[in-house]
Order: structure tokens, then C-alpha cells, then sequence
């Protein structure tokens, strides 16, 4: 029997309530929301519905006005103080006047880490995301998905224990985004860290996901959740299964909800 | 290495660069010979106009008259030696003292708040003004030039400075919270970086700026250097050494901000866009 352990992120009465003028909007209402240690958890629901708010209080970058967030069995600030949280963003956010290499180095010289001990992880990394013979070029040489995966190695670099990712795919070509999943999916296998990953796209989400949480907007309120039964590990035919079909009407189903529950509050 | 759909955008964009850099050869080399050809017409048409309108020389020399007296050229080196060292130390030290200033600045908004509405003002202050006084209060040698010219390099620098490291990009600020980063990372890896296409614009600016000041100072007070070679050869209607005196020291100013030019080019390859504009 597998140990029950406790949750790798616990989100308890969430509230964010965002001020402009007499008004205030709230952004985030209510929100409770489990992850398991290991699990590869979507955050799902279309623009202005708050996702990226989640996360980024989930990765303390801000604060909620009300409820607690514990990641790894501690506040979510000092999670992020105790590096076990690394966020990967919309944009690869790489520092252009580094090479590859050097903007993988960039968390590990926040630690300290030797400099030789640090370069080797950087070349580790970039080879599993497929990069070799780039370790050497800047960011304004790659392509966007490229530019990506080298943010995504950044993020694997200091080994975290939660991974959380904003739309890190939404700018790129489905072609692109279709083998950047497949190749995080690889990743994720072999380094078993907590993955949160925000996106508006239901099919990339049932594709990576154990489960997948359903978002509405005005105010974000989490609306279902879809179990992902789908078998691991998974394989670019499996989109065309009916299961996979049935779990992404259901999800379109649930997000048509969302909006048409918004749209009545109006 | 291994081709995949992810390297061809790359090897597309190296494609269109390679065309691209031999359009900019060609074009290069074509300006470069418009650029000779409006200089020898220039002359052209001055030596012409001189000769067949009889032009004195005490109104225009002759450009033959001119090359003839740049032929004393250890006179004229030694006097814009003088120049460009006022001009050099000025600006090393202005710019540094501006550097500064800025980082203490930004590291605390009630000084910045507080003073940020005077140094800006300054900058307005014009330096044929305050020249006199600055040469009253140093003397009249080559310290009270440093002075003017530092003076004119500290306010671009400050200003640049500061607006340079505020301009980091919110998503990278998130990325060195999010990776719990030090503000002495923050300062040198992220807001320092960031801040040097700003920091290269003011020191374009003030190479020039400090042979200005330099030479106006000299103007003010000196017993030697191109200001001073400038205000005596206008005293003897000397046409010719003035005339040289006026193309040297545009040469060096050119030559000054060049080199800013070239190092800035080694120090910030990865900022493509700032060579073209200015700030």
C-alpha cells in the first residue's frame, strides 16, 4: 500500500479581489483546490477567468486577499524562498545577453552553485530538451519553441519539486505545441516533479494532465474537474481515440457552462 | 547535428541574413563611395568659388592653403592632445559620478522624488554660462576644463542611468522573484544589463559633448589647447590656422564618440536596436 502523503499544494478558500477606483473586482472568488504530489494537474477556462492569477499566487508572486496557499507543507512564500517552486511563463523570459547555457546557469548561480557543477546540469538539461549543439547561442538565434524549452530546462534546472507553468505552449504553432507536450510529458516522467499547467486550450490540457480543473470567469470560480483516465504514456494516436474525444466534449461542455453562468450574471 | 521542423525556422532566418548581409555590402560600399564623392566635390566647388570670385584670404583660405598648415602637425597634435585629455578625464569622471548618483538614487525614491526635479533642470544650464565660473573657482590650467566637461557628461549619465535600470521587463523582474534571486543579482545580473543600452546613449552623447565643453572653456581661459589655438588665431586673422584649427577639432570629437561607438559595439551585441536610435 502506497503511503498517503500529504498534498503537494493546497489552495483553501482563495479570494483575490483586484481594486481600480471605487470599484472592486473580484478576480478569484472562493477557490479550494488540492494537488497531489507527483500529479500533472490543468488549470483550464477562457481569458479574464483568472488561471494565471491562480498560479501566480500559487508561486507567491502575489498575494490573495483572503484564504492560504500551502505548497509543500509550507506557506507559499517560503516555498519560493526554499527554491521548491519554478515557474515557466508565456514568454521564455530568457535574458538576452546570455547564451543557452548561461541563462539555464542563471537560477543555479542564485544558489550558489559551483560554477563547473552548474554548467554540467545546464548541458544535462539542454541535451534531454533537445538542444544540443545550441548550447552556445543566444536567445534572438533560436526559434520560439526553442526558446521555450530552454526556458523550460531554466526552470527544470534547480530541481523543483512543483513546476508551475503559464500557457508556456500559447504563442506557438500547433505543430510546435503538440511536440513541445509530447516532450514535456517525457521530461515529466523522468524528473516526477508536481506540475501545475495553466492554458485555455482543452485539447493540450486533457492530453498532458491527470485531471484537469474547469475554470469560469467574472468572478473565477472553479466550475468541474475532468478525471483524465487516459493510459501512460501517452502517444500523439491518442487524440484520436473516443475516449479521448468524449473527455474533451465534456470539457467544452463544462466550459460552455462556465460562460453561459458568467454571461447571465452580467 | 540533428535536423528537425525545429531547426528550419532557424536556418530560414540565417538564410535571408546571409542575403540580406550581401545587399548590405553592396549598399555599404556604394555609400561609402557617395560619402567620397560629396567630399571631393565639397572641395571642388570651395577651391572654385575662391579662385574665380577672388575670395581674401582673411574671409576663406583656400583648401590648399588649409592642408598647407595642417602640415605643421605636431603643433596641432599637441594642442589636441591637451583638448582630448581635458575632454577624456572630464567625461570619465562626469560620467562615473553620474553612474553613481543614479544607483543611489534608484536605490531610494524619497531622494529620487526629491532631487530627480533639480537635476533635470540643470541639465538646462548653459554651459557658456557656467563656464566662467567653473574657470574662476579651478584656475586657469586644465583642471577647471576637466571640470566643465565632467559637468556636461554627469547629467546625460545620471539621467540614462536611472531611466536604464528601471527599464527591466516585468517578466523577467517575476523570474528572479520567482527564483528567490538576491538584490545583489538582481542589480548585476538583470537591472545593470538592462540599464547599458541606456548607459552607451549617454556616453555617445557626452564624448562629444565633453570636447564642447573642453574647448569652450578653453575659450574662457587658457594657455593652450584648440579653444585657446581657435581665440588666437581669430585675434590675428590667421584664416587658415583657424580654419585648421576648427577641422581638427571636429576630427577628434568624431574620433571620440567612435570609439564609444566601437566599445559599446563589443560590450552589447545582443542589443541590435539601440545602434540606430538614439536616447
Amino acid at each position: 500500500m502506497p503511503q498517503l502523503s500529504e498534498a503537494a499544494v493546497a489552495v483553501n478558500d482563495v479570494v483575490m479581489k483586484f481594486n481600480s477606483g471605487s470599484e472592486s473586482f473580484r478576480a478569484l472568488d472562493d477557490i479550494n483546490l488540492q494537488v497531489n504530489p507527483g500529479e500533472f494537474l490543468s488549470i483550464i477556462g477562457p481569458s479574464g477567468c483568472g488561471k494565471t492569477t491562480l498560479l501566480r499566487i500559487i508561486g507567491a508572486l502575489v498575494r490573495p486577499s483572503a484564504g492560504t496557499v500551502t505548497v509543500a507543507g509550507k506557506s507559499a512564500n517560503q516555498a519560493r524562498l526554499d527554491r521548491d517552486i519554478a515557474f515557466v511563463f508565456q514568454t521564455p523570459a530568457l535574458l538576452e545577453w546570455r547564451d543557452s547555457t548561461s541563462n539555464v546557469m542563471l537560477p543555479l548561480e542564485f544558489q550558489k552553485v559551483p560554477k563547473a557543477e552548474a554548467r554540467r546540469r545546464a548541458g544535462d538539461l539542454l541535451a534531454a530538451m533537445g538542444l544540443q549543439g545550441f548550447e552556445n547561442s543566444f536567445p534572438r538565434q533560436l526559434s520560439g519553441g526553442m526558446q521555450q524549452r530552454v526556458s523550460i530546462a531554466r526552470a527544470l534546472s534547480v530541481e523543483p519539486s512543483i513546476l508551475l507553468m503559464d500557457e508556456p505552449f500559447g504563442a506557438l504553432d500547433e505543430i510546435t505545441r503538440d511536440r513541445l507536450n509530447l516532450e514535456l510529458l517525457d521530461i515529466w516522467t523522468k524528473w516526477q516533479s508536481t506540475i501545475i499547467f495553466v492554458t485555455h486550450n482543452i485539447r493540450e490540457a486533457i492530453f498532458l494532465s491527470d485531471r484537469v480543473v474547469v475554470l469560469r470567469p467574472r468572478p473565477g470560480r472553479i466550475i468541474g474537474e475532468l478525471l483524465i483516465d487516459l493510459p501512460r504514456p501517452r502517444t500523439a494516436e491518442l487524440r484520436n481515440t473516443p475516449r479521448f474525444v468524449e473527455l474533451r466534449q465534456k470539457g467544452e461542455a463544462l466550459l460552455e457552462t462556465g460562460l453561459r453562468e458568467a454571461s447571465h450574471a452580467d | 547535428m540533428q535536423i528537425d521542423n525545429q531547426v528550419l525556422p532557424e536556418s530560414d532566418a540565417q538564410e535571408q541574413n546571409g542575403f540580406l548581409g550581401s545587399m548590405f555590402l553592396s549598399t555599404r560600399l556604394r555609400q561609402w563611395f557617395q560619402v567620397v564623392l560629396v567630399f571631393v566635390i565639397f572641395i571642388a566647388v570651395w577651391f572654385g568659388s575662391v579662385k574665380i570670385f577672388d575670395i581674401p584670404t582673411y574671409i576663406l583660405p583656400a583648401p590648399n592653403l588649409l592642408a598647407e598648415e595642417l602640415t605643421n602637425y605636431q603643433m596641432f597634435l599637441r594642442h589636441a592632445g591637451v583638448t582630448l585629455l581635458e575632454a577624456m578625464v572630464g567625461f570619465a569622471l562626469g560620467g562615473t559620478i553620474g553612474f553613481l548618483i543614479a544607483v543611489v538614487l534608484d536605490y531610494s525614491d524619497a531622494l529620487e522624488r526629491s532631487l530627480m526635479p533639480y537635476i533635470i533642470a540643470a541639465t538646462n544650464i548653459p554651459i557658456v554660462a557656467f563656464a566662467p565660473v567653473v574657470v574662476i573657482y579651478f584656475g586657469f590650467g586644465i583642471e577647471s576644463k576637466i571640470v566643465v566637461a565632467a559637468f556636461i557628461s554627469f547629467f546625460p549619465m545620471c539621467i540614462n542611468t536611472l531611466k536604464g535600470l528601471k527599464s527591466a521587463d516585468v517578466v523577467h523582474r517575476d523570474l528572479f522573484y520567482s527564483f528567490a534571486a538576491s538584490r545583489t543579482d538582481l542589480f548585476f545580473k538583470l537591472r545593470l544589463p538592462s540599464a547599458l543600452p541606456f548607459i552607451f546613449a549617454a556616453l555617445r552623447q557626452t564624448a562629444t559633448a565633453s570636447v564642447l565643453a573642453a574647448v569652450v572653456a578653453e575659450f574662457i581661459q587658457a594657455s593652450q589647447g584648440l579653444g585657446w589655438l581657435i581665440l588666437t588665431s581669430a585675434y590675428v586673422m590667421d584664416m587658415p590656422r583657424l580654419w585648421a584649427t576648427v577641422v581638427v577639432s571636429s576630427v577628434i570629437a568624431i574620433l571620440f564618440y567612435s570609439i564609444v561607438v566601437l566599445i559599446e559595439r563589443r560590450a552589447i551585441p545582443w542589443h541590435a536596436s539601440v545602434r540606430s536610435e538614439d536616447t
